[in-house]
């Protein structure tokens, strides 16, 4: 078992169908002697490779259901995905109560720190003056491809804290007030669409500490949740106008789940919003060499149709996305109260990130500009050599990727099967392809 | 000594290819990442040379990139045959541009490309003859002596 911060491998399932090698976006992942290998700087947390593989070898790094019987008061922070993964008879209002069937003291209402996390984002741009376009900060993945590949842009971050850790915060606070009880007692559990975003409590992309304490993969609760809600109840179904209190006061929360949501809620004028990694990181290179001018704000989710589509729910993410608007468009337009909820307690400045955000360049190497141009030129050489037909099974993605290895010493030529022989046989016995030759 | 080439590679821009506009700029970028180039350098290179790659693109038939790296400086000569450049004071003014209004369509042509080059340059050259063609002889210092 390897662990990095948001995925665990399991080297003994690994039947290396390299899959992972394919889909992972930063090249990070090598299939070396049939065995996985990661470069850890690399990873960015998205999951990708999670669900990419046929053999569950690569599992998200989550907490256990039961470890939240660690704490006395258990609150949980829910992510806003979770209400689209069910059957629209199932309300939100079921789900709230799913959740304390199955063991949670309480569940936390987001909807309020999202409009605080919103309000936020509009002060800080109003006095932002620094270069543009300014990058959401919504999406962890999108956050640690910046810091690993994207150094300079880290300043364009908007340095707020999520609604999740706002929440975390102010939850402890409420219910050590409400219980008396320490806050330590208290634990704030997030039900969360990602392996990011886990990885993000875990170890905090500013490296401070977070406010929540673990996390649940929406996956993990699912069957118990959706069998407690059968339980307890007929379903309401889908004809409520309106929701009760408790379970979402604004629409806002759900949205800021849907790519596009936020920019929708900031109203900014020369807005882009951008789902899937490939098409975010050729948005970026375009902005960075100049091509993409303009944009004043930018909203990027690793997942298509963002959170809703994470790789830790369950439903069709487009299915989950439509539900999600459905019950968005039920939420009733007046919301005097929530705004008055929002005035009384947004506190200006009060949602900065503890410690601003840092680069984490991945270097190109050791040694002095003459030996690392030297390996620019074996690689460019070695290149040359290879079929250019990117099929992987020398273990690195492309032949653009393996000519990088040779170069940096960490693969050799003759893991190439148009340049080796020797590997053919090798790949034939570990995939277990039966020829003649073999039998010979 | 210190301004002896180390690397030199040689690109070839077609006039009117927006298909391929801005590869060479990201190749030159990658090739500097992996020099171990200072990463706000980088992106000065990527702009003056995103940007000259576009000219030549935008208003030339076809043109060559030179790019040379040497332990203190990156040099990029970029010539194109085109219709040169007539008044170079106006085209040196940001919001100039003689760009065809079906470019501009495009969202090119804003009158930025020269003015921005010149920004990310330490030094900046340009020789141009009316109907012949025009070379930009560029130099960004990566190290700080």
């Amino acid at each position: 078992m390897k662990e990095l911060p948001a995925i665990v491998i399991d080297a003994s399932k690994c039947t290396a169908r390299l899959a992972c090698v394919r889909v992972c976006p930063t090249e990070a992942i090598r299939v070396r002697k049939g065995k996985l290998t990661v470069k850890p700087e690399l990873c960015i947390d998205c999951g990708d490779c999670i669900v990419a593989c046929p053999e569950g070898a690569i599992q998200p790094r989550t907490d256990p259901f039961n470890s939240i019987e660690a704490y006395k008061f258990k609150i949980a922070i829910v992510s806003p995905s979770l209400f689209g993964q069910f059957p629209s008879t199932i309300s939100p209002v079921d789900i709230v109560e799913g959740l304390l069937a199955i063991g949670f003291d309480a569940v936390y209402d987001l909807s309020i720190e999202s409009e605080l996390f919103n309000k936020a984002i509009q002060d800080y741009l109003a006095e932002y003056d620094g270069p543009r376009p300014v990058i959401s900060s919504m999406c962890p993945v999108v956050v640690r491809l910046i810091q690993v590949s994207y150094p300079d842009m880290v300043d364009q971050v908007i340095p707020l804290q999520p609604p999740r850790e706002i929440a975390g915060r102010e939850a402890k606070k409420y219910f050590s007030m409400k219980l008396k009880i320490p806050e330590s007692d208290i634990g704030a559990i997030y039900v969360s669409p990602c392996p990011a975003k886990m990885a993000s409590i875990k170890q905090p992309a500013e490296g401070a500490r977070s406010h929540l304490d673990m996390a649940i993969g929406i996956s993990d609760i699912y069957n118990p949740l959706l069998h407690a809600i059968m339980k307890f109840k007929k379903p309401k179904g889908p004809d409520q106008s309106s929701l009760p209190d408790n379970a979402l006061k604004s629409r806002l929360v759900l949205s800021l789940a849907m790519t596009g949501g936020q920019s929708k809620a900031l109203q900014q004028e020369h807005s882009i919003s951008v789902a899937q990694l490939p098409n975010i990181i050729h948005v970026i290179e375009d902005i960075e060499k100049g091509k993409i001018r303009n944009v004043d704000f930018l909203e990027c989710r690793a997942c298509t149709g963002g959170c809703v589509g994470g790789p830790l729910t369950v439903d069709n993410r487009f299915v989950a996305r439509s539900k999600l608007q459905d019950i968005i468009d039920r939420i009733g337009r007046e919301r005097g109260s929530v705004e008055d909820e929002i005035e009384s307690r947004y506190v200006k400045g009060d949602y900065f990130l503890v410690q601003p955000l840092k680069p984490r360049p991945v270097s190109a190497g050791s040694g002095t500009i003459f030996e690392q141009i030297e390996r620019v030129k074996v690689r460019e050489e070695i290149i040359k050599m290879l079929p250019g037909i990117d099929c992987s099974l020398c273990g690195a993605p492309t032949c653009a990727a393996f000519a990088n290895d040779i170069a940096n010493g960490e693969a050799e030529s003759a893991d190439c099967v148009l340049l080796s022989p020797e590997r053919i046989k090798k790949l034939r016995r570990l995939y277990k392809i039966e020829t003649p030759e073999n039998h010979m | 000594m210190s301004d002896q080439a180390i690397y030199e590679k040689v690109f070839v821009v077609s006039g009117g290819d927006f298909d391929k506009a801005g590869q060479v700029s990201t190749e030159i970028k990658s090739i500097l990442k992996a020099a171990g180039i200072d990463s706000t350098v980088i992106r000065r290179v990527a702009i003056a040379s995103f940007e000259a790659e576009m000219n030549v693109v935008i208003h030339a038939t076809d043109g060559e990139i030179d790019f040379i790296l040497t332990p203190d400086h990156v040099i990029l000569t970029i010539s194109d045959r085109g219709p040169g450049i007539e008044n170079i004071e106006l085209a040196m003014q940001e919001g100039y541009s003689t760009a065809s209004d079906d470019m501009r369509e495009m969202g090119f042509g804003a009158g930025m490309g020269l003015p921005n080059i010149k920004k990310s340059c330490d030094d900046f050259k340009l020789d141009t003859e009316v109907g012949v063609g025009t070379t930009l002889h560029l130099v960004i210092i990566h190290r700080k002596s």
